[in-house]
């Protein structure tokens, strides 16, 4: 069953002159998908590809331009007050840069029991919530007093899963939660993030631009490129065969951390490099680097198509 | 195969209020003529240092203690750390050039792309005006793949891409035919796509010069795709040191082995992501004994106390552990 369903979303940020408005930056331009109870599902794209843009929209952190969002079946943007309060502690989010989300000022103890405070939910015993909640992230009690400044990246990371945890959601968006660490780190807190998933019964949007990682995390993963999603399918599918040509050469890309494979690597190389979403190319985006182009990809939109269990945009199918 | 640089203990310290941080101690390797060397680890292992340190581009707080660099040109064996600044500057960019990580902040947003290679050529001698160096510069960004290099030469770095402008850097760091190119990070800052490029430009650069790389880099995947011999660095050491398949095949130290285990294959099936307990020490207070003892399965009591040696387990393949 979807938790989250997105229906034909668009944010188009403007770009304002002196008096008028001279255009608009298409960040997310039409896309639909959904996201199933329990699931992680994976956005994957490169920079300014507008992935974080729609994490921020379904929670509702920013208002799209136009289309639809549905949590548990009810548009975010109509809710009540009081149901938007709930909304608010269903859905959180793990952001990227552990070293300005945590505030500086605030004690471990603080920064958990803030969002707490904040939604007036009474624990009987604040200490012992915390120090709980703590143990469950791979911290513990002597932890409880100390700032921020105290901690390495991958310890303010786990700060940042004890605080999501203490309004116990069902929904969180990670935006690349583990970019701004070593990858010794990284393994640790992605684990950290399964296990919890598990025990919470959580579902997760996981938003990277490494495949890798992606890859790891997600049941099903969403590709998207310049504003628009390209692709969605199976995490092991996609990856056993990519359909869209900017999915193929995205995997071809990565490079494998096995010798055998990467010096013998045959790659679909691109050219260039994503042009800007103020001025979009026609037609399908890609158009202009894809190896594969035809007439028709220069002039019409590709729609969504669904292939067997795939979705995929492209006039190739 | 010639040795073309022997680096033998390079130490360097940063003298800061905090204390003196060892950011690399006893770094030892030898880099062989024509091949694509990796020094690979995670951040403040000293990776970059060590590679700074080959030209002396340590900035205070820094110093380089102690060590030796020979660089063996046409059979003279130069010790580059005793080199005097104006020396070394006539060898830093002809005979051993970078790139770096930023493209943005390696290049100068006053000046024009053109005018900035054309300063390399101009610096060395290669050409008698800076006129007749942008000249050639069409020449250096036609072989980097800029599209458009007429137009392009008069560009200044805030028109290009990001891509773009590493392959600026790439062009200005091939610009002299040097004989080493030492290559820190130079696709971190890059998307994917644009990395795979960028890797491929640097190899077909290397084949065509015949030049040897010194490839700095954190990432795995990009070592097994590029280097032929691979250093692992660990707090400031070399823990091990093998040809790329051994590093990967038959790892032996145990960091090696935690480190391969923490990166994701996609091309696998994994269910678990297997860890390395703890935290990267700080430099200011490293462990005593082996550095990786704190967060290493195998440490024994010799661990603890005593620093292993780098030394050889088989032809070629070092290994800084007691337990091996």
């Amino acid at each position: 069953m979807a938790l989250v369903e997105v229906i034909n979303l668009k944010k188009y940020f403007p770009l304002k002159g002196l008096f008028f408005t001279k255009g608009y930056v298409k960040a997310v331009d039409n896309i639909s998908f959904h996201i199933n109870k329990g699931e992680t599902f994976g956005l994957v794209g490169e920079s300014g590809c507008g992935k974080t843009t729609v994490g921020r929209l379904i929670l509702r952190l920013i208002d799209p331009t136009d289309g639809r969002i549905l949590f548990n079946g009810k548009d975010i943007m109509k809710l009540t007050k009081g149901e938007l309060n709930s909304f608010r502690r269903d859905a959180q989010i793990m952001f990227q840069d552990p070293y300005s989300s945590l505030n500086p000022r605030q004690t471990v103890f603080q920064i958990v029991m803030e969002p707490v405070r904040f939604h007036g939910i009474h624990v009987d015993d604040p200490e012992k919530f915390v120090v709980n909640l703590l143990e469950r992230v791979g911290l513990n009690e002597s932890h409880l007093y100390r700032y921020p400044h105290e901690f390495s990246g991958g310890q303010r990371q786990r700060i940042a899963i004890a605080r999501i945890l203490s309004l116990n959601p069902n929904f969180v968006v990670l935006d690349e939660p583990t970019s701004a660490l070593d990858v010794s780190v990284q393994a640790n807190i992605l684990n950290t993030l399964k296990d919890i998933q598990v025990q919470n019964d959580l579902t997760y949007l996981f938003i990277s631009h490494d495949l890798a990682i992606v890859k790891y995390m997600s049941h099903r993963i969403g590709v998207m490129y310049l504003g628009k999603l390209v692709e969605v399918g199976d995490s092991d599918e996609l990856f056993e065969e990519p359909l869209h040509p900017y999915t193929k050469a995205l995997f071809s890309a990565i490079p494998i951390p096995d010798p055998d494979t990467e010096k013998n690597k045959e790659r679909l190389v691109v050219r260039g490099e994503p042009p800007s979403p103020i001025n979009p190319p026609s037609g399908c985006r890609f158009h202009p680097r894809c190896p594969y182009s035809k007439d028709i990809c220069k002039e019409e939109d590709p729609e969504f198509r669904k292939i067997e269990e795939r979705e995929v945009a492209c006039w190739l199918y | 195969m010639k040795k073309i640089l022997e680096v033998k203990n390079l130490t360097v310290h940063f003298y800061t209020y905090a204390g003196i941080v060892r950011a690399i101690e006893n770094v030892s390797f030898d880099i062989y003529e024509g091949e694509t060397f990796a020094l690979v680890g995670e951040t403040g292992c000293g990776k970059s240092v060590t590679a700074r340190a080959i030209t002396q581009l340590i900035e205070s707080p820094g110093r380089i203690v102690g060590g030796e660099i020979y660089y063996n040109r046409d059979g003279e064996r130069i010790d580059l750390l005793k080199l005097e600044e104006d020396e070394i500057r006539d060898i830093r960019g002809k005979d051993i050039a970078y790139i770096f990580q930023d493209p943005q902040s390696s290049l100068d947003p006053l000046y024009s792309i053109g005018l900035q290679v054309s300063e390399s050529f101009y610096v060395h001698g290669r050409v008698k005006s800076i006129k007749e160096g942008i000249r050639r510069a069409v020449d250096v960004l036609r072989t980097v793949l800029l599209p458009d290099p007429e137009k392009r030469v008069g560009n200044y770095p805030h028109e290009l891409s990001g891509g773009m402008k590493q392959r600026v850097t790439i062009g200005i760091g091939i610009s002299n035919d040097p004989k080493i190119l030492i290559a820190d990070e130079p696709t971190t800052a890059l998307d994917v796509t644009v990395q795979a490029q960028i890797l491929d430009l640097i190899k077909d650069m290397k084949n065509k010069f015949g030049s040897t790389v010194l490839l700095i880099t954190h990432d795995m995947g990009v070592v097994a795709g590029m280097a032929d011999r691979v250093a692992v660095m660990y707090a400031g050491k070399i823990v091990e040191m093998a040809d790329v398949f051994t590093i990967f095949k038959n790892p032996q130290h145990p960091y090696t082995q935690g480190l391969l285990k923490a990166v994701p294959n996609p091309l696998l099936k994994i269910d678990r992501l297997e860890t390395i307990p703890g935290t990267v020490p700080s430099l200011i207070d490293p462990p005593k004994g082996c550095r990786f003892h704190p967060r290493c399965l195998e440490a024994s009591e010799m661990c603890r106390s005593s620093v292993p040696e780098l030394k050889e387990v088989e032809n070629m393949h070092y290994v800084a552990c007691h337990n091996r």
